[in-house]
C-alpha cells in the first residue's frame, strides 16, 4: 500500500504515464590505466599499494609454502587463529579456535585483488564467515597472483556476469581499519583489524 | 539574514557568531579543511581523466533519477526476492514508526547504529530509545557527539570540531576512570567499549550509500569497520535508504566508488565497502537472519521533476563543505542539525520548506567553488542564487531590504536624487568614519558594519570629478 502510494507520487512527479523498462544506463569507459595490460605491472602496483597502506606483504611460491609462512608469523606469537575450513591446513590446526571473537588472527582467501586501489575482495556466504576478517585484531589474506585485476570495474563486471551466484556479502578491504575522528589524527584498528598481512601466492 | 527565515535564522546568526568568536574552533576548522583539501587534491590528481569520471557519476545519477520509479520497483522486487523486507516511508514519522515496530517485535534491548545522515534527518534515535532499547552510535565521531548530546558538525566528520580534552572528558565520564594518552589510546577505549555492545546487540541500523536496483543490493561504505559489524553481527539489520540513492546495476557502482572516496576523504578507496545482497541464506554461517530496507521519501519526491531535481544526484561526499569559505568561517552547526555547507544550504530548504529556511541560500559567497568540486556536477551555486530569487518572489525576504532595494532602483533612475542622496549619505557617514572606515551607526548600518569594513565615501563623486575633467586621480587629492 505504502509502496504503491509512494511509487505513484514519484511517477506523477516524473510525468510518467505508462510502464516500461528503463533504457540501458550510461556506460563509462575510462582512460585505460598504464598498468592494465601487463600482469606484472598490475602485481607490482598492487604490492606498492600494500606498502603505502602499511600492509606487510610476503611472496610465497606455492600454496604449501604459505602454510610455513603462516606458521612462522603466528607460531611464535602463540596466537589463536580463525579461518574457514578450506584454509584449516594441518599446520594451522594446533592454533585454530572455534570462537571468532576470541581469536587473535583471521585468515582468509581473497577472491580478487585490485591493483589500482590495493583492495582485497572477499566473497562471503556459505562456509566463509563475515566475522573472520572483521573481529580479530589482525588479519591475513592469501592472494593468488592470477587473481589481481587492474581496476574495481573488472571485479564489478565479473560479479555482474553471474548475478545468480552473487554471494550474500562481497566486501572490499583496503588496508587496516582506520579513523581520523579524534582530532583528525589517523588511528588504526578502531573497529576492524588494525594489522593486515598479505601472502602473494605466485603459482596457482 | 535579519528578518528572513524564522526562528532557525536567529539560531543561524547566533551559532555563526559563536563559531566566529571561538578561536580554538576557528583553528580546528581551518586545519581540518586544509588537510582534507590537500588529500582530495592529491587523490584527484592521480586520475588524468578525473573530470570524465565525475561526468560519469553525474550521467548515471541523472539517468537513475529520471527513471526513479522504475528503478525503485526493480530494487524493491529484488530485495524481496532475496528474502529481505522493504518498507516505503513517506516521511520521518512513518519510517520511525516502522523501525520502532521492528525493534519492539524483536524485544530489542540493544541497538547498534552505523553513521547515517538520514537517521539524523528523521530523528530515529529518540524513537528507538522510546521503545526501551539502548541505542548506541558506533562510528567513532557519532559516538562522541552522542555522548556530548550534539548534532553532526560535518556530514563525514561529525565530531571534527571536538578537541582531544573534550573527547577525553566524555570518555572519562562514560568509563568512570581516568584515561591517559592521545587519540590512539582514546580510540582503543572506544573499540573495547563498543565491541562489547556489538557482540550482544539485537539489531543493527545502517545507512545505505547506494542501492543496486538490478540485484537489490545495499552498499555500505566505511573506514572503521563499524558499518560491517553493524550489518553482520546482530540478528536483524535495518538499512535506511533515501528514495534517491539508487544506481541501476553493479557496473554503475564503478564510477561511484571511484569518485566518492577521492572526493570525500582523499583516498583511493575507503577501508571497507560491503555489497550486501539479502539476509543470511540457509547455508551461510553468519550474517543477520532478517534484513529490512526502509526507503524514505521525506520530501525528496517533491524535488523530482522540478527546477532543483539535480540535487538528488548528490552522493554525500562532503567536498562542497570541505572547500566552502563560508563553512570555513561558521562551521557546521549554524546550518541546522543535519546537512551543512552548500549541500545543506540547498537541500534543507527543499526538504523542509523555504519559508523557515529562507536564510540558508544566503549563507554563501557565490564563489562557485562548490560547483567545481561537486562529485555529481550539481550546480549548487546556481541553485543557491535561484533559491534567493524564490525567497524574493515568494515575499519571504526582509521588508526593510526590499524597501531599500526599491529605493536604490528608484534613485539610480533619477540623477538628481542619486547625487543629492550620495552627498547626504557621505556627510552622514562621516559621523562614524575613523581612518577611512565606517564603524557603528544606527540600525542596519550598525549591524552591517559590526562584522564588515565599509570604506567612507569619497569627498567628490565620480560624476563630480568627471565634470571637472578628472583632474585628480581616484583615491588621491580628495
Amino acid at each position: 500500500m505504502e509502496r504503491e502510494r509512494l511509487l505513484q507520487s514519484v511517477r506523477a512527479r516524473l510525468g510518467r504515464t505508462q510502464d516500461g523498462g528503463a533504457p540501458a544506463p550510461p556506460r563509462f569507459r575510462p582512460m585505460a590505466p598504464p598498468f592494465a595490460d601487463s600482469e606484472d605491472d598490475c602485481v607490482r602496483l598492487f604490492l606498492e599499494r600494500q606498502a603505502e597502506l602499511g600492509v606487510a606483504v610476503s611472496a610465497v611460491a606455492v600454496r604449501d609454502e604459505a602454510q610455513t609462512a603462516v606458521q612462522q608469523l603466528l607460531g611464535d606469537r602463540r596466537q589463536r587463529i580463525t579461518c574457514s575450513p578450506e584454509l584449516c591446513w594441518p599446520a594451522i590446526v594446533p592454533m585454530w579456535t572455534e570462537s571468532v571473537p576470541d581469536s587473535d588472527f583471521g585468515l582468509c582467501e581473497a577472491d580478487w585483488a585490485i591493483a589500482e586501489t590495493g583492495s582485497i575482495v572477499l566473497s562471503m556466504g556459505g562456509l566463509r564467515r563475515r566475522d573472520v576478517s572483521l573481529l580479530p585484531p589482525a588479519v591475513g589474506f592469501f592472494v593468488a597472483r592470477s587473481r589481481i585485476v587492474a581496476r574495481l570495474g573488472d571485479v564489478l563486471r565479473s560479479l555482474a556476469a553471474s548475478p545468480d551466484s552473487l554471494p550474500t556479502c562481497v566486501t572490499l578491504v583496503t588496508g587496516p581499519s582506520a579513523s581520523a575522528d579524534i582530532v583528525g589524527v589517523r588511528t588504526l584498528g578502531v573497529h576492524g583489524p588494525g594489522e593486515v598481512h598479505v601472502w602473494l601466492v605466485e603459482n596457482e | 539574514m535579519a528578518g528572513i527565515g524564522g526562528p532557525d535564522a536567529a539560531a543561524f546568526a547566533q551559532k555563526s557568531a559563536d563559531a566566529l568568536g571561538d578561536d580554538v574552533l576557528q583553528r580546528t576548522i581551518r586545519t581540518r579543511q586544509d588537510g582534507r583539501q590537500e588529500r582530495q587534491r592529491q587523490a584527484v590528481a592521480e586520475l588524468p581523466d578525473w573530470e570524465a569520471w565525475k561526468d560519469a557519476v553525474s550521467a548515471i545519477r541523472a539517468h537513475t533519477i529520471e527513471h526513479l520509479d522504475l528503478y525503485l520497483e526493480q530494487f524493491a522486487d529484488n530485495v524481496e526476492r532475496r528474502g529481505g523486507h522493504v518498507f516505503f516511508a513517506r516521511d520521518g514519522t512513518e519510517a520511525r514508526d516502522y523501525i520502532a515496530q521492528v525493534a519492539s517485535k524483536l524485544d530489542a534491548r540493544l541497538i547498534v547504529k552505523a553513521k547515517s545522515m538520514l537517521s539524523e534527518e528523521i530523528g530515529l534515535n529518540d524513537a528507538l530509545s522510546a521503545t526501551g532499547a539502548e541505542v548506541v552510535e558506533t562510528d567513532l565521531g557519532e559516538f562522541i557527539i552522542q555522548l556530548a548530546h550534539e548534532t553532526p558538525f560535518h556530514i563525514l566528520g561529525p565530531a571534527s570540531h571536538k578537541t582531544l580534552d573534550e573527547i577525553r572528558e566524555l570518555f572519562e565520564a562514560l568509563s568512570g576512570r581516568q584515561l591517559e594518552g592521545g587519540p590512539v589510546e582514546l580510540a582503543a577505549f572506544a573499540r573495547e567499549y563498543l565491541r562489547e555492545k556489538f557482540l550482544i546487540a539485537d539489531m543493527g541500523v545502517s545507512g545505505c550509500n547506494f542501492g543496486v536496483a538490478s540485484e537489490g543490493s545495499v552498499v555500505v561504505v566505511s573506514n572503521e569497520g563499524n558499518a560491517r559489524l553493524t550489518t553482520s553481527l546482530p540478528g536483524t539489520h535495518v538499512a535506511l535508504m533515501g528514495l534517491d540513492r539508487l544506481v541501476p546495476d553493479l557496473e554503475s557502482l564503478g564510477p561511484m566508488l571511484t569518485v566518492l572516496p577521492r572526493s570525500a576523504n582523499g583516498v583511493r578507496s575507503t577501508a571497507y565497502v560491503s555489497i550486501i545482497t539479502g539476509p543470511r541464506r540457509p547455508q551461510d554461517q553468519d550474517g543477520p537472519q532478517d534484513l529490512h530496507v526502509v526507503i524514505i521519501d521525506n520530501g525528496r519526491s517533491r524535488i523530482l521533476g522540478g527546477p532543483y531535481r539535480e540535487i538528488l544526484k548528490c552522493i554525500r561526499c562532503g567536498a562542497c563543505l570541505d572547500n566552502c569559505p563560508v563553512y570555513r568561517n561558521i562551521g557546521g552547526h549554524a546550518y541546522g542539525p543535519v546537512y551543512s555547507g552548500p549541500i545543506g544550504a540547498v537541500l534543507t530548504p527543499l526538504l523542509k520548506g523555504l519559508a523557515d529556511h529562507a536564510h540558508l541560500p544566503f549563507a554563501s559567497s557565490l564563489c562557485y567553488v562548490c560547483n567545481d568540486v561537486c562529485s555529481a556536477r550539481i550546480p549548487l551555486a546556481d541553485y543557491l542564487a535561484d533559491l534567493r530569487a524564490d525567497v524574493v518572489a515568494g515575499g519571504l525576504d526582509n521588508r526593510i531590504w526590499r524597501a531599500g532595494f526599491r529605493g536604490f532602483a528608484e534613485a539610480t533612475r533619477r540623477p538628481l536624487v542619486w547625487e543629492s542622496g550620495l552627498r547626504m549619505a557621505g556627510l552622514g557617514l562621516r559621523f562614524w568614519e575613523r581612518d577611512g572606515v565606517v564603524r557603528g551607526g544606527p540600525s542596519l548600518l550598525g549591524r552591517w558594519t559590526e562584522s564588515r569594513d565599509l570604506p567612507g565615501l569619497a569627498k567628490h563623486s565620480f560624476h563630480e570629478r568627471w565634470r571637472k575633467g578628472m583632474t585628480s586621480v581616484p583615491g588621491e587629492g580628495d
